[in-house]
């Protein structure tokens, strides 16, 4: 059986996550971290460009090397 | 372990890089906050960058910020973090990756050339932006 997803499991879901990107933008200043917009674009950049770069077939071979279980889709 | 996807992994260098306003550790930090991901900070890392650091206060402010998760390794899978230790070197590293391919995540690090010899693609080398 499906289980619905509520509109209000989403509002919490999306509060969460503005609650948790105000306190990293806090977290970060106590470093001395500021983030701009500019700087956001270049991170989703480079993640985009590293989930490109990985190989599933070259994973799934060296996890096997390792002794691990396959990972589930 | 979170329901969030874990999307980064920080290795020893990325945590410490991150106590001395990395601003490229930062972004990516914000970045997979911003879209509900989790960065996962594996034990022997964030025990090791609290040897490298003077103020860890940051670091228990990262550990437990809802964006994070320290994780550790899983006690059956010491062969393999055996295997991984004799290619990088270092029981850090070989958790950070690890972790990286348990979770199937991207693993950012100062010292890229630990991880040539194993799973260099999905390592996210730290380049700070141009002034």
């Amino acid at each position: 059986m499906t289980v619905p997803v509520l509109p209000v499991q989403r509002y919490s879901e999306a509060m969460e996550q503005d609650a948790s990107q105000e306190s990293m933008t806090e977290l970060l200043a106590h470093a001395g971290i500021v983030v701009t917009d500019e700087g956001r674009a270049r991170a989703r950049r480079r993640l985009a460009e590293a989930n490109a770069r990985r190989d599933p077939a070259k994973l799934e071979a060296l996890r096997r090397q390792l002794g691990l279980q396959p990972r589930s889709a | 372990v979170t329901d969030r996807p874990i999307n980064l992994v920080l290795d020893t260098s990325a945590i410490v890089a991150y106590t001395r306003a990395s601003v490229a550790v930062g972004e990516l930090l914000t970045e997979v906050a911003a879209e509900g991901g989790v960065v996962a900070l594996p034990f022997l890392c964030l025990s090791q960058a609290a040897t490298l650091v003077e103020d860890s206060g940051l670091l228990t402010l990262l550990a437990t910020h809802p964006a994070t998760e320290v994780v550790g390794d899983e006690p059956e899978t010491w062969p393999a973090h055996a295997a991984l230790l004799s290619l990088v070197g270092r029981p850090d590293a070989a958790s950070a990756m690890l972790a990286s391919l348990d979770f199937g995540a991207n693993l950012l690090t100062g010292t890229d050339r630990l991880y040539a010899g194993v799973g260099s693609d999905r390592v996210i080398p730290i380049e700070e932006p141009d002034e």
